[in-house]
């Protein structure tokens, strides 16, 4: 059997080479070889992985190799599978994937897993998750929650993807081991660890959409006392443009820098320590800070473009940086894991004109928290339970307006799971509780206030795999949120939305019960695969519009509020898998996904709800002498957003549209990389999901390409 | 297991210590903000000096409380006024004066005056150092008759975008945008 080394998951059409022939895995990752003696060599490979040689020790009857698989299959591969007893979209490792090196998370998420992104500036992206984004998706590093989705959506993720070895979209009740707020689902992120075998990489990428591109390098050390790496990437990219005109001020700069150790010791205990440090500058659309309402709705109603902007690497005002550090460190043995970590996580906003004199270069906003995180992992079973327990302590301080107030915060969490086999059907149940104590919240009053509040959730798991070539897995559960800080207490002006977000302190913590089921059938050489979600969430929170205007000394702005509802909400995804369509290792995979929020007290729908999307994607691998190609075509039809409620739309209105994407992943040798041509027709299009960019049209074509170089 | 310890032991030791640090840079509220215009009207017609005031202040910035001044401008039909534009920033203690800045920083804004009242003008007096308005100080003529309407004082930051008069009230980044009800009587 050949198997993906990190999710034991079968690699089909591997090849064995024993004596001069080569014998091709089947599905199940299996292939049969006449009799061998133990000392025999065989040389296993697969495309878009490591070869590698083995020597036969020892002989049974089923031989397991493992092979550290790039992934190169999974763009093409299925939006829903199993892994254990979870449902999970997809798995992708952004250091290593061609086609990843140099994006951020939400792009990699959106285009390797199915996933939706809500845009709130050309290099702000964040995840949506079953139609939720923002901390409804957890996101989760090495076992320890991040924390600055409670900056609301005008932040990105505060993560070098570079820094990871794999990272994994999980749904339902998974997500209740860390949290029991990831009522969309949860992202968890694995940072590279050093290791004996590890090669030292440095890669190159390049792309148009802003005139530049990424360096990054990767170097490993082996020593007596353990292993070593340094990790470090530098990106610079100018504005973006429309298929029409330049998008003034969006360019990005980021630095990332990581360290890691690893030391193993006997008994398979190990220690893990790793620092990174990520920082940002992102320019913020220059036409996006207009001052007042007023300013909005000229630029709006006037039409006027300014056609004439020329491309710049300069990022102005308005603009945001951001500054991330992580400190982690971890003990691991057979029976337990114990982890620590402390997050300090910075943000300043710049608004395009505000102060005079010299004070003119301070930010207009601050955000500063500090997370320190311990969690003890019991993973020897205790009564058949496997045991969490968690705790952060939350600093979180602002300069400025008060979107998120001054408070600090202390959560203690208990997961546990247990498995139950059976003969039909493995079940499995995870639990998990929490106690929430917010203290020193500063109002907007000037007055301080504690919040204390207990919550619990759970996932109740049935996988049925006895069904020939048929899996199916059903979940049941129950998240709980807490409010998040500036959903209670927010009460400020956002330029770039110019409107005045206030908390509401009445809302109650949001419960949501789901019920989820994957369904996976093989037929021939076709694949089905249909997962539906449904869910019903009580005092589910969202910021609406008042109707009413707020004056200052800029203007009035109207006011969105955080008001709470009862709503249900359904998912449905379907894809097809057909290999070996026409010719050999020719696959085209068909997938599509809707996704409906809708309020059932008001009869309403919810706004900010990815549309209909359809995809159909065609690749094909070619090996070649000591060449690995893998090209493909992928087109996407976006529909209008028809469930939306259009009359809380401003500025430009989103229709259907269909893009082209194609382009190839390469390896040869010790290189690998990619080109790739996205928006190939250069379609004038909008992303229903680009907030604040109400009068923008989304970016144009972007041709990119990536090498990298692993040295062995 | 000796080991595991130390390093655990240090790691805690960095992680308590370090949450002992400033989260913020100290930056915080080192910001000048308008928040508050005072218009002082002198009629001029009859030459008699009568001075009038006329504010709108909103101390704590956009969101947040209400305004705690926002005056109804009352003028008498048919005079002309001489009326100074000061801009404060309430938010400090003590209040700042910021009309200074804006002298300073002319060439790049220009306060714009919009009614919809028939024959009330308002004409800038001011220069800044190319010879643009500025708008702080202003000549009022109220109309003849008795009506009531609004006045919008719009303050643009015009850095590259400043032209010369009457200006571009579209150009720029908008610091001040407020609405007085008036009433001539």
């Amino acid at each position: 059997m050949v198997l993906d080394q990190h999710n034991r998951e079968p690699l089909k059409k591997g090849n064995i080479r024993y004596k001069n022939q080569v014998y091709m895995t089947q599905n199940q990752g299996q292939t049969y070889l006449p009799l061998i003696c133990q000392g025999d060599t065989l040389q296993i490979s697969h495309l878009g992985c490591e070869s590698k040689t083995e020597v036969v020790f020892e002989l049974h009857d089923t031989l397991f190799f493992f092979l550290e698989h790039h992934a190169l299959e999974l763009r093409a591969a299925e939006i829903v599978f199993m892994k254990r007893n979870w449902v999970q979209r997809s798995e992708f490792m952004p250091g290593k994937d061609p086609e990843n090196l140099g994006k951020n998370f939400a792009q990699m998420l959106q285009e390797n897993a199915g996933a939706s992104t809500l845009k709130t500036g050309a290099n702000i992206e964040k995840p949506v998750l079953l139609g939720l984004t923002g901390n409804r998706v957890i996101f989760v590093q090495n076992g320890i929650r991040m924390e600055t989705q409670s900056w609301g959506n005008e932040h990105a993720w505060e993560t070098d993807p570079l820094n990871q070895q794999s990272m994994e979209i999980l749904l339902g009740s998974k997500a209740l081991w860390y949290g029991t707020d990831g009522v969309g689902g949860m992202i968890q992120a694995t940072v590279t660890q050093p290791k004996e075998n590890s090669k030292e990489w440095w890669f190159v990428q390049g792309q148009s959409q802003g005139r530049g591109g990424n360096l990054g390098v990767y170097l490993p050390f082996s020593t007596r006392s353990g292993q070593f790496s340094i990790q470090g990437n530098f990106k610079k990219l100018g504005d973006f443009s429309t298929p029409s005109y330049v998008l003034r001020n969006t360019g990005v700069q980021e630095n990332g820098g990581s360290f890691s150790y690893l030391k193993e010791f006997s008994g398979k205990n190990s220690v893990f320590v790793n620092f990174q440090i990520f920082s940002t500058q992102t320019g913020i659309l220059s036409w996006s800070h207009i001052g007042n309402l007023s300013d909005l709705r000229r630029m709006i109603d006037s039409n006027s473009i300014p056609q004439d902007e020329i491309f710049s690497y300069s990022i102005d005002r308005p603009r945001q940086t951001a500054l991330h550090q992580w400190l982690f460190g971890q003990w691991k043995n057979p029976r337990f894991q114990l982890t620590i970590s402390r997050q300090y996580n910075y943000r300043s906003e710049y608004d395009k004109h505000n102060s005079f004199g010299v004070l003119r270069e301070n930010p207009q906003n601050e955000f500063g928290l500090a997370v320190n995180s311990i969690a003890f992992d019991r993973l020897k079973k205790w009564h058949h339970w496997t045991m969490r327990w968690d705790g952060r302590n939350i600093h979180q301080d602002y300069g400025g307006k008060y979107f998120v107030p001054k408070y600090t915060g202390n959560i203690l969490g208990m997961s546990g799971e247990r498995v139950f086999l059976g003969t039909l059907w493995r079940k499995s149940l995870v639990v998990r509780s929490e106690y929430h104590d917010y203290r020193s919240i500063v109002t907007n009053s000037g007055d301080q206030e504690n919040r204390q509040a207990f919550g619990w959730g759970f996932g109740l798991n049935f996988k049925n795999e006895t069904w020939r070539k048929t899996d199916l897995i059903v979940s049941l559960g129950r998240n709980w949120r807490f409010p998040g800080m500036n959903e209670l207490f927010s009460n400020g002006l956002h330029h770039g939305t110019a409107s005045i977000e206030l908390g509401n302190v009445n809302l109650k913590p949001e419960v949501a019960y789901f019920a989820e089921g994957l369904l996976k059938r093989e037929v021939g050489k076709v694949s089905f695969r249909s997962f539906s979600h449904v869910k019903t969430a009580f005092h589910f929170i969202n910021l609406e519009p008042t109707g009413t205007y707020s004056l200052s000394v800029r203007g009035a702005f109207p006011v969105f509020h955080f008001n709470s509802s009862n709503v249900v909400s359904w998912v449905q995804e379907f894809s097809m898998l057909r290999s070996d369509f026409l010719v050999s290792n020719f696959d085209v995979l068909l997938k599509t996904s809707i996704t409906r929020i809708r309020k059932w007290d008001e009869r309403s729908n919810l706004f900010g709800v990815p549309p209909l999307n359809v995809q159909c994607h065609f690749s094909y691998q070619k090996e070649w002498k000591s060449w690995k190609l893998k090209p493909y075509l992928t087109t996407q039809y976006t529909s209008f957003p028809f469930w939306a409620p259009r009359e809380l739309e401003i500025g430009r209105i989103a229709e259907g549209y269909a893009l082209v994407d194609l382009g190839t992943t390469f390896f040869w040798k010790e290189w690998s990389g990619s080109f790739q041509i996205n928006n190939a027709l250069n379609q004038n299009y909008f992303n229903y999901l680009d907030r604040l960019r109400y009068f923008a049209l989304s970016p144009g074509r972007n041709f990119s390409v990536n090498v990298k170089r692993t040295i062995q | 297991m000796k080991n595991f310890a130390i390093i655990n032991l240090v790691l805690f030791l960095i992680v308590s210590l370090s949450s002992c640090e400033k989260i913020l840079g100290g930056k915080k509220d080192e910001q000048e903000n308008i928040t508050t215009l005072r218009f002082i009207a002198v009629d001029i017609t009859s030459g008699v000096s009568t001075n009038d005031t006329f504010e709108f202040s909103d101390p704590d910035g956009p969101g947040g409380n209400n305004p705690t001044h926002f005056d109804t401008i009352h003028l008498e039909k048919g005079r002309k006024y001489v009326v100074g534009l000061q801009i404060f920033d309430e938010s400090k203690t003590p209040i700042e004066d910021m009309t200074p800045e804006i002298i300073e920083e002319g060439d790049e804004h220009q306060f714009f005056y919009l009614s919809n009242i028939t024959g009330f003008t308002v004409t800038s007096t001011d220069k800044d150092a190319k010879g643009n308005p500025i708008g702080l100080n202003t000549e009022w003529n109220t109309p003849n008759s008795g009506i009531n309407g609004t006045l919008q004082v719009i303050l643009k930051h015009q850095p590259r975008s400043k032209t010369t008069a009457p200006g571009n009230i579209n150009a720029g980044e908008t610091d001040v945008d407020v609405t007085f009800p008036v009433i001539i009587e």
